[in-house]
């Protein structure tokens, strides 16, 4: 059994066939299902594809040294993590909540962020009319995002209340701290302010103060979100196919900036918007799906 | 004494039996239902209880979802006291994730033991339907994390143990006023039911002393007026059978009165008969000895004319020869001569067959009958017999022909005796000839290699019926009952032989008549 095991160790650098592009995904989810469809309607290439979460450990440098695949496509945080330790071959990010936009000393990483442009959500709370916004993050995590929101924010006219934790614990305490203070509430996707034991605060406190919650998922709607503006995977996966195919046409990676997601979608809970009062006009709304 | 009577004739009647197997059945199912109920409502009440308790747990552990998380304490006792003020509540903790007692309270108005006491303990957790920012994002599963904290709420159960209590008070109350109730209403009922068992136990009651005229009326149609019609219809049968018992009892005991009469009748004619035969012995007697006295004379004489005439014959011849023929009672000397000595022989001859006769009637009336002796001819009873037979002169138109074996070896036993089985198979073959014709052949002969003697007599007659051939050593078999017949003589015959050592046997004469065989051993003296 044991040296049937080695004979396939062995045979397999010559089993796998020369491949352009290493797809690492984190996980098997529909939504890097639809991310992957959308690169691949972009450009055709060969690939190999490596699910992490279906393997104790992987050596992924020794797959990149031995496959020596043209470029990495990573999809998800884990994938994110485990790629940019290949510094050797170029990696495209996407679908990573913890990709905030740095290399991280890496030569030739790029990608797309989760996040989405300040400016749309800025948009809806200007087309709702509300103006003073509370904002609860991590700065470690989300320092770069609120600072874009800070930047343009007083352009819609809208003055961001920030509060920053640096454990979920401190998060209904620093919503006590809101109370009064705020029209509407933004739930950034940092992992530190929303929490599965946090978000009943978030919402307890809509309740409570009569304020809205703009999430950034739709799967939050459910709970008591007014509107959610929310990324398109498929674009997204799009939008880093045509990264992929600029990197593979000889582009340099490292002169590729990272990039917002270009569309976003959208959702509201009627309900909830009804009896906070609010109602979204049809140009915010034909202005999310950009 | 007579209350144990009365007590015992409770207990075996039908109707109590049921009586009391009804109300144990209904005790016992009365008992069960109660402890079955009992039992429900126990579990119903621990269930309930552990349910209410679970159920403020869960409420506890959604409320303090948030303080626990945060740390707030202030807002977890307060929440801890407001739930004390629910009736029943007597303990409340709250924990968190390490197991750390954050807040425990114990309610003012409750203090029981821990026997008294249900406990539910219930996890804190999210919201099960909040996802994270990950699975936000990513759109994957969500997944369950670890609780953060839990809660165990303690009610007091002192109250639903009364209640318990309680309730199986008002349930035994029940069940016995329910078997009160039906004890009461089950006696009339049952009596009403059985009534028609009544009156059919007290009906086979009447019958089983004897009478059978008895109608039981039948009150219904169920099982018991059934079984009562059956009985009905089987008394009737009964006293139809015992009327006709009765009536064949009487014609049996006519029958045998009548056949009494009759068998005294025979009996009587067989006494007469016999009176008559020992009249006639007499008579036979007187007979003989008044014929013997007469025919000694004419024997006498007779002898004494043979002499007389063989003297006077040379001394008539030469008369004759001298002066010639002459007359001789209206006869020619010549002719006379012949006829004269012819007379005086035949004189001298019937006058010894007439002794002869005299001699063997007086022998077989008088004669020795039991005392066997060596030397018997078997012949000289046959012609004993033939000559008794032909001294009876019925049916002497029956011819009878004799074939005697000269060389027959004589055997031990008694002649007289023989000659009466012979005489009384020569007249039942004579009897059964019709004699237009037939006759009775009687045969002897010596069979050497059986070493024994046969007389075989055969008739031409009307043969033997199927049922007096199977009766015909029978004592009163006969088919000439009516015509004077004993029913005896081959009775008699049968036994005389059989005395000596012999057999009798019947077989058909073909084409028509019986064959009677009798056989007889040839056997030293001595070993009779």
């Amino acid at each position: 059994m044991l040296i049937a095991a080695l004979g396939l160790f062995a045979l397999l650098p010559f089993s796998v066939e020369a491949y352009e592009v290493l797809i690492l995904q984190s996980s098997r989810a529909p939504a890097y299902d639809e991310a992957l469809k959308g690169i691949r309607s972009v450009h055709r290439f060969t690939e190999r594809l490596l699910v992490l979460s279906d393997y104790m450990d992987v050596d992924l440098q020794r797959i990149a040294r031995e496959d020596r695949p043209l470029l990495i496509i990573a999809l998800g945080d884990n994938a994110y993590l485990s790629a940019r330790k290949i510094r050797q071959i170029p990696v495209v990010v996407l679908m990573a909540p913890n990709y905030r936009g740095g290399s991280g000393g890496h030569p030739a990483l790029t990608g797309i962020e989760l996040h989405l442009p300040p400016e749309r959500y800025l948009t809806v709370f200007n087309a709702m009319g509300l103006k003073r916004v509370g904002i609860i993050g991590n700065p470690v995590k989300s320092g770069h995002y609120i600072r874009l929101i800070q930047q343009s924010a007083p352009r819609y006219g809208i003055e961001p209340i920030v509060r920053e934790v640096s454990s979920p614990r401190e998060v209904t305490g620093q919503l006590a701290s809101l109370r009064g203070e705020i029209d509407a509430l933004w739930l950034l996707p940092d992992d530190t302010a929303v929490t599965r034991e946090t978000t009943d605060a978030y919402f307890l406190f809509s309740m409570q103060q009569q304020v809205p919650v703009v999430a950034f998922s739709s799967a939050y709607l459910q709970s008591g979100a007014a509107v959610a503006v929310e990324i398109q995977r498929y674009d997204i996966g799009r939008q880093a196919g045509e990264i992929v195919t600029a990197l593979l046409d000889g582009d340099d990676a490292s002169a590729r900036a990272p990039a917002f997601p270009r569309k976003s979608s959208l959702k509201t809970n009627p309900t909830v918007l009804r009896r906070l009062g609010l109602s979204l006009d049809s140009a915010s709304r034909a202005g999310s799906s950009r | 004494m007579s209350q144990l009577n009365n007590t015992k004739q409770f207990l075996r009647s039908f109707q109590s039996r049921i009586f009391i197997a009804f109300t144990l059945l209904t005790l016992v199912i009365a008992i069960a239902f109660m402890v079955i109920m009992a039992n429900n409502e126990i579990q119903n009440y621990h269930q309930r209880s552990k349910e209410k308790a679970r159920l403020l747990a869960t409420i506890l552990a959604d409320s303090v979802k948030l303080p626990l998380f945060s740390g707030d304490v202030i807002t977890l006792e307060t929440l801890a006291n407001a739930l004390l003020e629910t009736p029943q509540v007597a303990h409340v903790v709250i924990a968190d994730h390490d197991k750390r007692i954050l807040v425990e309270r114990s309610s003012k108005y409750i203090h029981g033991t821990p026997s008294d006491m249900t406990t539910e303990g219930m996890p804190v957790h999210a919201t099960a339907s909040t996802p994270s920012v990950d699975s936000a994002l990513s759109g994957g599963p969500a997944t369950m994390p670890p609780p953060f904290g839990l809660v165990h709420v303690s009610i007091d159960t002192r109250d639903l143990k009364l209640s318990i209590r309680n309730s199986l008070f008002k349930t035994g109350a029940a069940v016995l006023v329910f078997w009160l109730a039906v004890l009461a209403a089950t006696y009339p009922i049952l009596k009403r039911i059985t009534k028609s068992f009544d009156l059919l136990t007290q009906g086979l009651g009447t019958m089983m002393e004897g009478n059978f005229s008895l109608k039981i009326p039948v009150e219904s149609d169920d099982e018991a007026g059934r079984a009562t019609q059956a009985v009905n219809r089987l008394a009737a049968a009964l006293e139809e059978r015992e009327t006709e018992n009765r009536n064949l009892q009487a014609e049996l005991v006519n029958a045998l009165q009548l056949e009494i009469q009759e068998e005294k009748r025979k009996f009587m004619a067989k006494m007469i008969q016999t009176n008559r035969m020992t009249s006639l012995g007499l008579l036979i007697s007187s007979m003989a000895h008044n014929i013997n006295t007469p025919n000694g004379a004419i024997k006498l004489a007779g002898h004494y004319i043979q002499r007389s005439w063989k003297d006077m014959l040379p001394i008539l011849e030469g008369v004759a020869k001298d002066e010639g023929n002459f007359q001789v009672g209206g006869l020619q000397f010549s002719e006379a001569k012949n006829e004269f000595s012819s007379a005086a022989d035949s004189i001298c001859r019937n006058a010894e067959r007439v002794e002869r006769v005299i001699q063997d009637l007086r022998a077989y009336n008088v004669g020795e009958r039991s005392a066997f002796a060596p030397g018997v001819s078997v012949n000289q009873a046959v012609e004993g017999a033939l000559t008794i037979v032909r001294a009876h002169g019925s049916q002497a138109q029956v011819k009878i022909v004799h074939r005697l074996d000269p060389a027959l070896p004589t055997i031990t036993g008694n002649q007289n005796q023989i000659e009466q089985v012979v005489v009384n198979l020569l007249l039942n073959a004579m009897q059964a000839t019709p004699g237009n014709g037939e006759g009775v052949t009687i045969t002897t002969c010596h069979i050497p290699s059986q070493q024994e003697i046969q007389i075989i007599v055969m008739d031409e007659g009307e043969g033997l019926p199927e049922l007096v051939a199977q009766n015909l050593f029978k004592p009163f078999t006969s088919t000439r009952i009516d015509k004077g017949g004993s029913g005896l003589g081959l009775y008699i015959s049968n036994f005389i032989i059989t005395e000596h050592k012999g057999r009798i046997e019947f077989s058909s004469n073909s084409p028509q008549g019986t064959i009677v065989t009798v056989c007889l051993p040839v056997m030293p003296a001595g070993d009779c």
